[in-house]
Order: structure tokens, then sequence, then C-alpha cells
């Protein structure tokens, strides 16, 4: 890494093969986020009726409601971020960033929210084994 | 624009580097997550194949979909992480690594789309069927 471009972090212009590749990723990131979002409207939706039958059945659908919500937003705002390398000059770098921290989100909630789940579900198992 | 690949060199500095490798690393940890459900998925859908045919496809399916968006995001990973441990390709790394992410969720979107005409469709089958 050199002193000058430390200095400059910002200064580095996306050409055009650049931002083809991030205006293709922005696509499909956001298609990627849309899905997320209606698979989180449409479970929000579900568990808030499941949770007038079965209370813990519809609080699973409604925790992945959320879930998926805000995975679906932070995908969504990736896209953004990265649609404004393609469409935007002067802030290429300061924008990438913004899609690298919430690309890192979106997999840190999906990752946690994974390892806690199989950590209740085992905890679950176990509980009704012993 | 000349739409070349660029001769300019750009090294990302030492905060950019920290949150690259912070992006590295839970983009290989989803990665691997995805594999291991891959794994889990090719075990039961062989484990089912004797019981329920259809069951163990769409087993097999689907461990072959993890398995494709797994290695995909652990190729991003390794390009997010070859960012920040290497000097002098730090951008070519940087495209590589959108393009894998990108390729990750080209197959999840198609595949999600393709399931749901697949699902509405076998809903209208049944449907029709039942009159």
């Amino acid at each position: 890494m050199t002193d000058e471009a430390m200095s400059a972090p910002d200064e580095y212009e996306f050409e055009a093969f650049e931002d083809a590749v991030c205006g293709e990723t922005s696509k499909w990131t956001r298609l990627a986020g849309i899905i997320q979002f209606v698979v989180g409207v449409v479970l929000l939706f579900a568990g808030v009726f499941q949770v007038l039958s079965d209370f813990w059945k519809g609080a699973n659908s409604l925790v992945t409601a959320i879930v998926a919500l805000v995975v679906g937003t932070t995908l969504m705002s990736c896209a953004t971020a990265l649609k404004a390398i393609v469409t935007t000059e002067g802030n290429d770098i300061s924008n990438l960033m913004t899609a690298i921290d919430a690309i890192k989100k979106a997999f840190r909630i999906q990752v946690i929210v994974v390892v806690v789940s199989t950590a209740v579900g085992v905890v679950v198992y176990l509980a009704g084994v012993l | 624009m000349s739409g070349e690949p660029s001769a300019r060199v750009y090294e990302f500095g030492a905060a950019e580097n920290v949150r690259i490798g912070q992006a590295a690393s839970w983009t290989r940890a989803a990665g691997i997550v995805d594999i291991v459900f891959a794994v889990l998925g090719l075990v039961g859908g062989i484990l089912s194949m004797k019981s329920s045919g259809a069951q163990a496809i769409g087993m097999l399916v689907g461990a072959a979909i993890y398995l494709a968006v797994g290695m995909s995001l652990l190729s991003a990973a390794g390009s997010f992480s070859a960012v920040v441990e290497t000097e002098g390709n730090d951008m070519p790394n940087m495209l590589t690594a959108l393009s894998k992410l990108k390729t990750a969720f080209k197959i999840q979107v198609i595949l999600v789309l393709v399931a749901v005409v697949l699902g509405l469709l076998a809903f209208f089958l049944l449907f029709a069927r039942a009159r």
C-alpha cells in the first residue's frame, strides 16, 4: 500500500468495464434483496395469523420474517451503493465501501441467525429426548 | 472511458482493508453454511431415495443449488481476501469478488423464480385435477 493511495482514497474513478461489473452486480443484488423482502412480507402476514392459533409456530415465522426483511433491505442498500458507482462521479470508492459494508452486514445476519437457530434446535431436540 | 481494462493501479488503504477483510470473513462463513446445507441435503437425498423418489430429487436439487451458491461465495471471499493480502491487483481482485457475488445472487434469483413458476404450475394442475 502506498502513501499516495492512502492519502487520496476517493480519487479513483471507475472506468467503463468496471462500471459494467458493478452495474450487473447491483442488478442481481437488488433482485435478491427484493425476493428476501417479499418473503419477509409474506412470512410477516403468515406469522401474525399463525400466532393466534399456534404461538410458537407464529413466533418462528415472525422472527424469520424480520430477518428476511432486514437482509432484503440491506441487500437493496448494497445494490443502491453499487448503482451509485455507475451513475455518479467522484465518490466511487466511498460507494464501493458502502456496498462492501452492506454485504458484510447481510451475510453476518444470515450466518448468526443460522448458527443461533441451529443451537436452539439442538437444545429443543435434546430437551425432548431427555 | 475507453472500455478497455485499466492500467491504473489502486491500493486500498488500511482502514478499507479492515472492512474488506471483515466482508471476506462473513462471505466465507455464509459460503461454508451453504456448503454444510448442501452436504446435509445430499445425505438426506441419498437416504430418502428408497422411501420417496420425489423428495430425494428435491433434496438433491436443493443440495446442488446450495453447493453452487456456496462455492461462488467462497470464491468471492477468496478474492476479497486477496484484496487485503496482496498488492498491485486490488481492483481486479475486487471486481472478481463482485462478479462472484453476482453469480451467487443470480443463481439464487433464477432458481427462486423457477421454483415459484413450478409451484404455481403444480398448484394449478392439482386444482384442475380436483375439479
